[in-house]
């Protein structure tokens, strides 16, 4: 691959528009290259898993005839260079195969409206933790009370510690079960009624992720508030909540992407869980089921869908830095 | 070329040297966060040493069905009974047991070999073993993580244990280490680069230091720091992803007990016989909080020792 | 100004946490939603009833839903929605053996004959038939005025068409039932006959299986795209079938020949967790939660739900793989049988809802009063022990014992076996596997003992022999590898024949597997469920595990 051999990287910056659009095509090229290597690694792994989806499928009183037969249907029975060749194939027209244990329907039915549901839920989760960890952050950090940051501190410990399921759960019993305030699970499959089932679940992520940006905001306010620049700001003259605002709280915001970035995998595996425990239709049911029931194609079409969100998501995030942190430019 | 996220997922980057206090204060500042650290360490040490030691002295054994079941908690059982009818107390102290050392031992694995690739990354000679890593360690961040645990649940099988260690434990340890590694790596990586091209690295290669001389005795102090930090927080998460795996029909089997499995088990019990699921999570959320403690003690005690170099 | 932390502040700081999390989980508990504060399944037992007609083994409740008349409660509700852990998959009858897949196609689907629970067959789609005299020829007069859901009057073509493709197809799951059929056809519209190569006694029962339902002419061509919205003549019809089969919806089918059920809506929802779906259950907003585990069902007892024992027609067993090792050695079997606390099974893994079985016959089945239980199933330790000599076990010996995640029963059936082998020096290690990886090493042999239910659908003895005694073709003998020519030839009696025949046979099978014990059967099999009272009186578990929706009183 010699595209991606590169010379040693030069040590000055060249300014303008011109690094950025190198930098932005060098960075589409690493994406193209990851998104390539997950696509083998899926297709490898998922023909590695033991297990027969014909015999999940016909059940054990199946005779070794039919069990054949329906293997060629489905042409399990073709080489795995084969089959790959056929995916691949599949996949440069954008088609995703068929499920081969839910006859008829395509991988892409299955797949994008469970992962619709899903991904409302995670970038909501992200959404509310975010605002809410800036603001309770700030408040660890600044405080002079000593017992609020202790407060905050051991708060966010604990339930960073505790399983989403098990927060899930509580929040079943004690707000749907108890107080009648929010459907005990389930989907609604039009918009606006959606909202009434997603609240619940999505409280029992933003418990898990808020506290861990909570954490990270603090750290940095702190980190920056002791820099020299803010010292130099708050000693020209201006106001402090105007150095707040303005050079805090930039500084603060690009870990926190990070932070975020790094734990979205992480966060769809805890959807998984979430899911399960409020019964909703989203892509960890999917890949639950398909998983045990050996789906090849719905697994292989999870994995490089969630894992292109993933990627796309950290190259937004990337371009995001870049544009806010003048420091990063030159960097190469 | 780096990413701007690597830029910053450098915890703790060592700002720009300033004239600093003379003197004792500039002594206390070295060892600020030491006493959290250790403070925090001798809590989740105190935790282990809890779990090897309590159930020796319990009456009961993990496996013997020795009351009627879900009986509250009593003077007999201090957690009371589970839906086989078994003590609770004695099961969530065990449980701790394969909780902690797996949590330790994972993120040690990670943060050994993630670290060692990520700076072996940042000093290779050849660019191009830089760009591959990289792309690795992009691909395996994007990859997700739930999938490769089923997947290698499946393929390794939960079935053996082997002597002491429960079922289900090298499928975890494996697909922790796999979901991992790559974060330490980043993390090393760009706190190598960090230092590589600076004169203090330079003045070695002029003194003609061997690479793995300049690698072990000052390259590695220096980044080690916020890697050793991350590892700390890491192990709490690692616990939570370890007791969230019941979900997923992987984890340590039963009936090993767990404090994930534990708390699985409990969850259909919890409106009514809520101390099942309840004995577990408290101890697991005291190890958190020891984890967390000591991972700041030891950021702010790196970042000091780094400050002062 | 950061944080320092004193060892001191470190412990003030957890003990404060723990105590507040002992304190507000105490004050949760004293709500608790079951009422009793030591909920032991042995003492709430008495006081709550398990309803007698879902656990009774002479009921009138039918295999074939439709037949039996609701209760008198009032008037039945609009609609049912009942809730399981799997997705509706497919509802193809020739690609599933999933329950979810059975129970659809068996309320959707119209047949030619019905049957009911003793096997007795009645007018489906065909109002008559006659058989030829060496029993080879069977011709079906279907019935002059019924219609296909959607209208469109059912003739013979579409029954010829329909089993034209069933014979065609190689990959169909239940071949079997098909093996023997040679040829069918159509004389005139409301004339059907099928011409078998070899007797097939059972034929009509098969019949009015919900694999065998008739769909309209040229459905099958494309099955892919049929299954997705079928059409057949049974009590539902499909309304709306979601995508990843999260749920279904079913409707009342106006035009169907026989009683209407009582509720017009039926609703299938997936809800995958088991404490989900008990607190569904308890918000209302589903109506039957099914399988639960057995210590939780009685949080389904409250003033709008009821607990739910249903006996099946059905054992738990312990399987086992008879081809090497220890498990080779009769002996051994049946040290392991006297070592079994099957009253402990019954208590911890069944709730104490059961009653343990000595035979291959569960109780609910009439066959299991020709010869009552052989098989002893008091424990006797000494006795094991003793058998134990000149064994492999001898001196100890060490047993992978399989089940399924997700299953609790049969994670807890292990769990007391492994308890109860401790005593006979057997050690017992228990595997966890998902159900794919069990059925792969049950085919291939890769598993010593297994703790797993076996049941059928219908109370005859033909599908059961089938899985449980029968070395070649189906499951070989339970996946055991033990094989017996006597007992192969027993069973082929049985199949062939009826009456004091048939008996002699039976009697027959049970000797010879109490003698030489392949496998182990321990109890009854029961499927717990909860359900609400406002839909009891109209909705059943029938002990084929079919989910049956009675029809209005008259």
């Amino acid at each position: 691959m010699a595209t991606t051999l590169r010379t040693r990287p030069k040590r000055r910056a060249q300014p303008g528009s011109r690094s950025t659009a190198r930098w932005l095509a060098s960075r589409a090229q690493q994406l193209v290259v990851t998104v390539v290597i997950i696509v083998l690694v899926a297709f490898a792994m998922v023909h590695l898993l033991p297990g027969d989806p014909a015999v999940t499928i016909l059940g054990v009183q199946a005779t070794p005839q039919s069990l054949h037969a329906l293997r060629e249907q489905l042409h399990l029975n073709d080489s795995l260079l084969g089959q790959l060749g056929a995916y691949l194939g599949g996949l440069i027209h954008g088609d995703l195969g068929g499920s081969i244990v839910q006859q008829g329907r395509s991988v892409a039915t299955l797949i994008f409206p469970a992962l619709g549901v899903t991904m409302w839920i995670v970038l909501l989760s992200i959404v509310a933790s975010t605002v809410l960890a800036i603001p309770i952050g700030l408040a660890a950090a600044r405080t002079r009370r000593h017992l609020l940051d202790l407060g905050i501190r051991i708060g966010s410990v604990i339930l960073v510690a505790i399983p989403p399921f098990v927060v899930g759960l509580v929040l079943l019993l004690l707000v749907a079960l108890k107080l009648g305030a929010a459907p005990t699970g389930g989907w609604a499959g039009d918009f606006l009624g959606d909202w009434a089932y997603l609240w619940l679940p999505t409280i029992a992520l933003v418990a898990h992720l808020l506290p861990t940006l909570i954490l990270v905001v603090r750290e940095s306010v702190l980190e920056t508030t002791q820099q020299s620049f803010v010292e130099a700001a708050t000693s020209r003259g201006l106001p402090r909540h105007r150095v707040l605002v303005s050079h805090i709280t930039k500084n603060s915001l690009l870990p926190l992407i990070t932070v975020v970035g790094l734990n979205i995998g992480g966060l769809i595996g805890f959807t998984v869980v979430v899911e399960t425990v409020f019964s909703l239709p989203g892509i960890g049911a999917l890949l639950l089921s398909s998983v045990f029931a050996r789906d090849y194609p719905v697994i292989q079409g999870i994995v490089i869908v969630t894992a292109l969100i993933t990627v796309l998501g950290n190259f937004v995030a990337d371009v995001f830095y870049r544009a806010v942190d003048p420091r990063t430019r030159s960097m190469q | 070329m780096t990413s701007a996220i690597e830029h910053a997922a450098m915890p703790a980057t060592p700002p720009p040297a300033e004239p600093g206090p003379s003197g004792l204060r500039q002594a206390r500042r070295h060892t600020r966060g030491r006493s959290s650290a250790i403070a925090g360490s001798a809590l989740v040490l105190a935790i282990l040493a809890a779990c090897i030691i309590v159930p020796m002295f319990s009456p009961y054994s993990t496996s013997d069905f020795v009351g009627t079941p879900l009986e509250h908690p009593s003077g007999a059982h201090l957690f009371g009974t589970d839906d086989l009818g078994r003590d609770v107390f004695v099961r969530a102290f065990v449980a701790g047991r394969v909780d902690i050392l797996l949590a330790i031992t994972g993120a040690a694995i990670a943060l050994a070999i993630g670290t060692g690739l990520g700076v072996s990354a940042a000093m290779a000679r050849r660019s191009f073993w830089d760009s591959l890593l990289m792309r690795i360690v992009d691909a395996v961040i994007a990859f997700p993580g739930v999938v490769l645990i089923l997947a290698l649940v499946l393929v390794i099988g939960a079935a053996t244990s082997y002597g002491p260690i429960p079922a289900g434990v090298p499928s975890i340890l494996i697909a922790v280490f796999v979901t991992h590694w790559a974060v330490f790596a980043r993390i090393a990586r760009a706190q190598t680069l960090a230092i590589r091209d600076g004169d203090y690295i330079q003045v070695t290669r002029v003194l003609g230091y061997s690479r793995l001389r300049v690698v072990f005795r000052h390259v590695l102090p220096n980044v080690i720091g916020p890697s050793v930090a991350y590892a700390i927080t890491d192990a709490i998460r690692i616990i939570v992803v370890i007791s969230s795996l019941p979900f997923l029909g992987a984890g340590v089997e039963p009936p090993a007990p767990e404090w994930g499995n534990m708390m699985y088990e409990g969850r259909v019990y919890l409106a009514d016989a809520w101390w099942v699921a309840l004995a577990p999570g408290l101890l697991l959320a005291m190890t958190g909080i020891g984890l967390a403690v000591a991972a700041e003690g030891f950021t702010t005690w790196a970042s000091g020792t780094r400050k002062a170099r | 100004m950061s944080w320092s932390a004193s060892p001191r502040r470190l412990a003030l700081a957890s003990g404060v946490t723990a105590l507040v999390l002992l304190v507000a989980s105490c004050s949760s508990s004293g709500s608790g939603s079951a009422g009793s504060s030591s909920p032991s399944p042995a003492s709430s037992a008495a006081s709550q009833q398990p309803s007698d007609s879902q656990s009774g083994s002479a009921s009138s409740s039918p295999a074939s839903p439709g037949s039996a008349t609701g209760g008198s409660s009032g008037s039945a509700p609009d609609s049912i929605t009942v809730a399981w852990t799997e997705a509706v998959a497919t509802l193809d009858p020739y690609r599933s053996t999933d329950n979810v897949t059975v129970w659809m196609d068996s309320l959707i689907g119209g047949q030619l004959v019905e049957s009911d629970s003793a096997g007795k067959v009645s007018p489906g789609i065909a109002e008559s038939w006659t058989t030829s005299s060496d029993n080879l020829t069977y011709t079906f007069k279907l019935r002059s005025d019924v219609t296909f859901s959607n209208g469109t009057p059912i003739t013979s073509a579409d029954v010829v068409d329909t089993y034209t493709h069933v014979m065609a197809d190689k990959a169909n799951v239940r071949a079997g039932e098909v093996a023997a059929w040679k040829t069918v056809s159509a004389t005139d519209p409301q004339t059907f006959a099928l011409t078998l190569s070899a007797p097939q006694p059972s034929l009509l029962n098969i019949l009015s299986q919900p694999e065998m339902s008739i769909f309209p002419k040229g459905s099958l061509d494309d099955p892919e795209k049929f299954f997705l919205n079928p059409v057949s003549a049974g009590e539902y019809a499909v309304k709306s079938y979601q995508p990843n089969g999260e749920s279904i919806t079913l409707e009342r089918n106006d035009h169907y020949y026989g009683p209407e059920p009582a509720i017009k809506t039926f609703i299938y929802k997936r809800v995958p967790d088991a404490a989900t779906r008990i607190i569904d259950l308890k918000s209302g907003s589903i109506d039957v939660a099914l399988d639960l585990p057995a210590a939780a069902v009685n949080q389904a007892d409250t003033p709008t739900t009821d607990a739910v024992a249903a006996k099946v027609y059905g054992n738990q067993w312990i399987w086992m793989n008879d081809r090497t090792g220890p498990l080779s050695e009769v002996n051994v079997r049946k040290a392991i049988n006297l070592a079994v606390d099957r009253e402990q099974i019954n208590q911890l893994a069944f709730a104490g809802k059961t009653v343990p079985v000595g035979s291959i016959w569960p109780v609910t089945m009439s066959e299991h009063d020709i010869s009552g239980d052989l098989i002893p199933m008091k424990v006797d330790i000494a006795k094991a022990k003793q058998l134990l000599q000149g064994t492999k076990c001898q001196n100890g010996c060490t047993l992978e014992i399989m089940v399924r995640q997700g299953v609790p029963i049969d994670q807890s059936s292990a769990l007391v076996i492994k308890q109860n082998l401790a005593k006979i020096g057997i050690t017992v290690n228990v595997v966890g596997v998902d159900t794919t990886t069990a059925s792969q090493n049950e085919s291939a042999g890769t598993f010593q003992m297994e703790a797993h239910k076996m049941t059928s659908n219908l109370d005859i003895p033909d599908n059961y022999l089938n899985l449980c005694c029968l070395s070649t073709g189906g499951i070989h003998n339970l996946f055991s590898g033990w094989s017996s020519s006597e007992m192969d030839a027993a069973v082929k009696e049985v199949l062939s024949n009826g009456g004091q025949a048939r008996t002699d046979a039976i009697k027959k099978i049970d000797k010879i597997f109490a003698d030489q014990l392949p496998y182990i059967p321990l109890v009854n099999y029961v499927i717990f469920a909860g359900v609400s009272k406002k839909v009891a009186s109209w909705f059943e578990i029938t002990p084929g595990f079919v989910l049956d929706i009675k029809s209005a009183a008259k």
